[in-house]
């Protein structure tokens, strides 16, 4: 089944969302897990969500020119014996998409600032 | 890291080289790279809030379960190209043959009176260019991505 123009995936409107939030929380970029984190976080749900799902939907979305990705520098992933992250970051498109899709859902006008804690389906 | 983390651990990894089998090389080492950093971070994550290693590896494998039809579905999508391109060299590959078949039956017509051995040889040496040549471009015009199917402003 295809979807309508400018349609967001609940998956997709939940990452779009995350990235905002955790942008406006002082974090520039995020990774897979930081974003599951702060999915099941925000929606208060018991699972994190599914690694296929999460990289499917981020591969998807930066295909569409709503998220940006790169490698963080060795640095950090170095001085914490950890491996390297891939940093996402939400685009303006991005951030316009969502406001878009989270009006269309409450059927009212999108708002700046809005809270976009978001339900899974 | 207990035991039944570093088992968790080690299945998704095996699981995520295996459906990332085949696949070019940027692309197959980002999503295992990008699978190990998600793992680490969840272990790392699991042990500064004191989860119980068997709720940690459950939960790990319960990610691992719930998205297997998505890592699927992603690896034939951005296979595909890629399997195009080699079915399509493989196929240039059995045309040599031909080349060379096809040269012969003209020599062969035409009834000149050079050096079999020579003629053949050389015959054979431009069917073996012609399907490098091919081998060669086939795969980098046909592994362009292909343009997404959804459409998003």
């Amino acid at each position: 089944m295809r979807r309508r123009a400018g349609e967001l995936l609940p998956i997709e409107q939940a990452i779009l969302a995350g990235g905002i939030e955790l942008a406006a929380a002082g974090e520039p970029g995020f990774y897979g897990f930081a974003m599951a984190r702060q999915i099941r976080d925000a929606n208060s749900a018991r699972q994190l969500t599914a690694h296929g799902t999460l990289y499917k939907a981020l591969a998807r979305l930066e295909q569409a020119g709503l998220l940006t990705s790169s490698w963080e520098d060795p640095g950090p992933a170095e001085a914490e014996r950890r491996p390297r992250r891939r940093l996402y970051r939400v685009t303006p498109s991005g951030e316009r998409a969502v406001l878009r899709s989270t009006g269309q859902r409450a059927g009212t006008a999108p708002r700046p600032g809005l809270g976009l804690g978001l339900g899974l389906a | 890291m207990t035991w039944l983390e570093a088992a968790s651990a080690r299945v998704v990894a095996r699981w995520t080289r295996l459906y990332t089998a085949g696949l070019p090389a940027p692309v197959r080492d980002r999503r295992r790279e990008e699978i190990g950093a998600d793992v680490h971070g969840q272990l790392d994550d699991a042990r500064s809030r004191r989860e119980r290693p068997a709720v940690t590896a459950a939960a790990m494998m319960s990610r691992l379960a719930r998205g297997a039809v998505h890592d699927l579905s992603w690896r034939h999508e951005v296979g595909r190209p890629a399997s195009l391109a080699r079915w399509q060299a493989r196929r240039a590959w059995g045309l040599h043959p031909g080349f060379v078949l096809a040269a012969q039956s003209l020599q062969g017509i035409s009834g000149q009176q050079r050096s079999l051995t020579r003629s053949i040889a050389c015959l054979w040496l431009a069917a073996l260019a012609i399907s490098l040549l091919i081998t060669r471009l086939l795969p980098a015009r046909t592994a362009r991505p292909r343009p997404a199917r959804q459409h998003h402003p």
